[in-house]
């Protein structure tokens, strides 16, 4: 019984020990508003995930470890993330801690022309003219579809479970 | 000669602060540990576990501000304390090692203070103090129960999840999972363990 157990526990154990050995990289691109709009628009993926994040933001870091779960999860990955941070440039070193500290490999966006007020107002408008940007906030997202149409388009109306139901739905 | 142990047992047990509150001590055994290891999926590598060696050991570390969890404790290069991480600022520290002090903290024990006083738990046998690391990183933890122990278990494997992807990515860092229950292998009568717990649980 003692052996049984003991060698469950090493092959428990065995996840994490292929988990620790990987070399891991944060994934921080410095973009223009414009430029980002064209990646979102010109990607093929069957959905096109555009999420607002900012690291500071309770609502953002609770919905986090859920989406990265369905990230890292996917199998099919029939979507592309773009995660679009409020951080500013110069604290980039930050946000790459944030990412490095919780393990998180998505590809994330900081702005480099992001409005001194108005961020959300006008990542939001630039990206999806028709969404109301009043109702968004951090940890809201669109969702298009292969077409470029929204398909989703959350609010702070909605709960965390909601959010992540949605997600779910799409990040396969 | 038992009375002056007893009351400088009393001494030793008054002191120390835990982090946590409530915890209530009592003797672990090796299937204590692997079962509460394996059922809370904390993700630890049985290499890096350790645990006190005897009661003496434990004694001597009870009357240190080292005893306390969960929390981080930081030796530099030289064995040096430099200081305790907390939850509050692990995401800042553990993610880049420059915001770590580096000037030592004076008055407090060496990092070999604490190794002689522990076993790795998979062997039993004494600590290999090699001082080739820029970091050893010690983490405090207990087999918590209650309110607290779903917070706690993310905590701890969020801690040892970052420095292992820390030594994955180049760093030359070494982790001490220290376990701080009292253990059955130290093999004391049934009233000394009572004395013990006694002592442990009023402070």
């Amino acid at each position: 019984m003692r052996y049984l157990f003991i060698i469950s526990f090493f092959l428990t154990a065995c996840y994490s020990i292929t988990a620790q050995n990987e070399v891991f990289k944060t994934n921080i691109q410095l973009i223009e508003l414009e430029e980002l709009k064209e990646e979102i628009f010109e990607s093929e993926k069957e959905y096109k995930i555009a999420f607002i994040f900012n690291q500071f933001c309770p609502a953002s870091r609770d919905i986090f470890p859920d989406l990265d779960k369905l990230y890292k999860n996917s199998i099919q990955k029939n979507f592309e993330l773009f995660i679009i941070s409020e951080t500013k440039e110069k604290n980039k070193e930050d946000l790459k801690d944030h990412l490095f500290y919780y393990g998180y490999e998505e590809p994330f966006y900081i702005l480099k022309d992001k409005p001194l007020l108005g961020f959300l107002k006008k990542t939001i408008q630039s990206i999806c003219e028709g969404c109301d940007f009043k109702e968004m906030g951090y940890s809201s997202f669109i969702i298009f579809n292969k077409n470029n149409e929204v398909v989703v388009q959350t609010n702070y109306n909605h709960t965390e479970e909601e959010l992540v139901s949605i997600l779910e739905k799409y990040m396969q | 000669m038992r009375e002056f142990l007893i009351f400088s047992f009393l001494i030793v047990f008054a002191s120390p602060i835990l982090a946590q509150s409530n915890y209530e001590f009592n003797f672990k055994n090796s299937d204590s540990l692997n079962s509460y290891i394996e059922n809370n999926n904390l993700l630890f590598h049985p290499e890096d576990i350790y645990i006190v060696k005897d009661l003496e050991s434990y004694k001597a570390y009870t009357q240190t501000d080292f005893f306390a969890s969960p929390i981080i404790l930081v030796f530099n290069a030289e064995g040096k304390f430099l200081e305790n991480i907390d939850n509050i600022s692990s995401e800042k520290k553990l993610s880049n090692f420059k915001k770590i002090k580096s000037k030592p903290k004076k008055d407090q024990p060496v990092l070999e203070f604490l190794t002689e006083k522990i076993v790795p738990y998979e062997t039993g046998k004494d600590f290999q103090s090699k001082n080739e690391y820029s970091f050893t990183f010690v983490i405090n933890w207990l087999l918590v129960t209650g309110e607290q122990k779903s917070m706690i278990i993310d905590i701890l494997n969020e801690w040892y999840d970052v420095l292992s992807r820390q030594k994955a990515n180049g760093e030359n860092i070494r982790i001490i999972l220290l376990n701080m229950d009292v253990q059955d292998h130290w093999d004391l009568s049934p009233k000394w363990q009572n004395y013990v717990l006694e002592n442990l649980n009023r402070s």
